[in-house]
């Protein structure tokens, strides 16, 4: 694979009058209620938040504090109640229909009918493009997320950290400037979601994708991102926002450090804060 | 990928309970001396259905046509109206109740009206075969169709999938055990529409020697006919499972 591009570094947050290339995702002051006026619930309330071109940003938040409705905004699911979403310098809807961004659940959500290879040439098969091309891709993903050999096996047969793979490969094989993942690795068990985070730093690395990453996990969150933010319980506002200045590539020797260990007491410090 | 077990299978367990009731039945006749007009023993049957079977064969044939005319029609209309339902929630609303109310006419009595419209040929006894095999199949379609997660649909809205990309790539795989387990329903209600169509203005098919055998007072011929009838009844059915593991292998039974 021909990855290994350059990689802006993460923008500071705030200015960063050297960068060209649009933010990956900027909501300014956005707002989300689902419903009308009597019974309707205010999930998002004046949200300001920027993803960097290639800048790994996590969210965390009390659970129902409206984080995947976040991720769905930014996903062209959802339109603002208030306040703008663009992604890669356009409206979300521009983004979606030129195929420039990609999205992954907790759940991975792959269809039991198709093979592990035909579930991530999926997107290209709906994007237009050619056999030939689909299944060279689709192989590449499916290598790099160490899926080798279970091209033909079908997701029934597959254990849960496989087919969190298989839903990230499918992710990855349009090549996405932008990867919306939801607690993708909620479901997980915990050493499985450590080297599935090791796996996703790797890819994340070789690609020049950035990421918007909702975790529960405070740990996760301050072992894959350049920052996290804290949303606040509902209705959802940024409370906080840390830069992890910790070293990369990330080993499971950084996650030793005493500073990653400062960076999670923060982090939980300020979730603690949030939450109340 | 699936177990070939007893459990989930109708053949092996299948076959035990109907040797069990045979067994039971021949032996029941000859221990109470049932008279031959009442209920003969299978054996009977049995030599019956070896002796008329040029005449058996001869009429299961039209029967057999119509049946799977009336299956594939009706089937393929109500497949087709589900799909329009789908992405057309008004003409659900107008034509579903319409659907369910005809479903409460007794066939029987619809019989002689499409005599009147159809003929006597193929034609009315295809279209009684259709409607007993429609209405299960709407039903069931329709809600395979609209049973797909809200994640799915989400995933393909991301990926800027088009309504027929969602419809031939995600709905319609996802609906296929909703509809074999409809089509199970029809492969044997056809076999009997079928028949029941033959009952009246007809002077073939198995329905017509269930008629022509109950005048002429040959109660062998009539069981000898009622058994042939199952047996088609149960080969479709047998089809369809077959067909299901065939294309469904990723579910088990439903
Ligand atoms: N479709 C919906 N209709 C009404 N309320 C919803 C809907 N989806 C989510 N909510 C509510 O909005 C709030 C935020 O939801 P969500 O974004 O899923 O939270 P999180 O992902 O942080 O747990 C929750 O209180 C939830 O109950
Ligand atoms: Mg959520």
């Amino acid at each position: 694979m021909v990855t290994p591009l350059f990689r802006p570094p993460a923008a500071p947050l705030g200015s960063s009058p050297g960068t060209v290339a649009a933010p990956a995702v900027a909501f300014h002051r956005c707002g989300y209620s689902y419903g009308r006026s009597a019974g309707a619930v205010e999930a998002l309330r004046d949200v300001t938040l920027t993803v960097g071109a290639g800048e790994f940003v996590a969210v965390i938040g009390p659970s129902g504090c409206g984080k995947s409705t976040l991720l769905r905004l930014a996903a062209d699911v959802l339109a603002p109640s208030s306040g703008t979403v663009e992604v890669l310098g356009g409206p979300p809807a521009q983004a979606r229909r030129q195929r420039r961004f990609s999205v992954a659940f907790q759940d991975p959500v792959l269809l039991p009918w198709r093979t592990v290879l035909q579930n991530v040439e999926l997107p290209l098969e709906i994007a237009g493009r050619s056999p030939g091309h689909r299944r060279e891709m689709a192989q590449q993903m499916i290598n790099l997320v160490g899926l080798t050999g279970f091209e033909r096996a079908l997701p029934g047969q597959l254990s849960g950290g496989m087919r969190q793979r298989a839903s990230i490969a499918r992710a990855l094989t349009l090549q996405p400037a932008l990867l919306l993942m939801d607690e993708p690795f909620g479901a997980l068990d915990e050493l499985t979601r450590d080297r599935l985070n090791q796996e996703l730093l790797d890819v994340w690395q070789r690609t020049a994708a950035a990421v918007l990453f909702i975790t529960h996990s405070i740990e996760e969150a301050v072992y894959l991102s350049d920052r996290v933010m804290v949303l606040t319980r509902r209705p959802g506002t940024v409370a906080a926002t840390l830069p992890i200045d910790l070293p990369r590539p990330r080993t499971l020797y950084v996650k030793r450090t005493a500073a990653a260990f400062e960076w999670t007491a923060r982090a939980r410090l300020a979730l603690e804060a949030a939450s109340r | 990928m699936r177990p070939g077990g007893v459990s989930g299978s109708p053949g092996a367990g299948g076959l035990l309970g109907l040797a069990v009731l045979l067994a039971a039945w021949e032996a029941g006749v000859a221990l109470f001396a049932v008279p031959l007009y009442l209920l003969p023993p299978p054996s009977t049957i049995w030599w019956q259905v070896v002796r008329d079977w040029p005449l058996l064969w001869r009429n299961a044939q039209p029967t057999l046509v119509e049946a799977v005319g009336g299956f594939v029609l009706g089937n393929g209309v109500a497949v087709l109206l589900a799909a329009v339902f789908v992405h057309a929630p008004a003409v659900q609303r107008a034509v579903f109740p319409v659907a369910i109310a005809l479903r409460t006419v007794p066939l029987v009595a619809l019989t002689p009206l499409l005599l009147l419209w159809l003929g006597t040929g193929y034609a009315p006894k295809i279209a009684i075969a259709a409607l007993i095999s429609f209405f299960p199949t709407l039903v069931n379609m329709t809600r395979g169709l609209a049973a797909l997660d809200g994640q799915a649909l989400e995933l393909m809205h991301t990926m800027s999938a088009s309504r027929w990309q969602i419809l031939v790539k995600v709905r319609w795989p996802s609906s296929l055990p909703y509809l074999f387990s409809a089509l199970k329903i029809a492969a044997t209600s056809s076999v009997l529409g079928a028949v029941i169509a033959e009952w009246i203005g007809s002077d073939r098919g198995l329905g017509y020697l269930v008629v022509a055998a109950t005048f002429e007072f040959r109660i062998a011929r009539l069981w000898a006919t009622i058994a042939v009838v199952s047996a088609l009844a149960l080969a479709g059915y047998l089809l369809v499972v077959a067909a299901e593991r065939l294309v469904v292998p990723w579910r088990g039974d439903v």
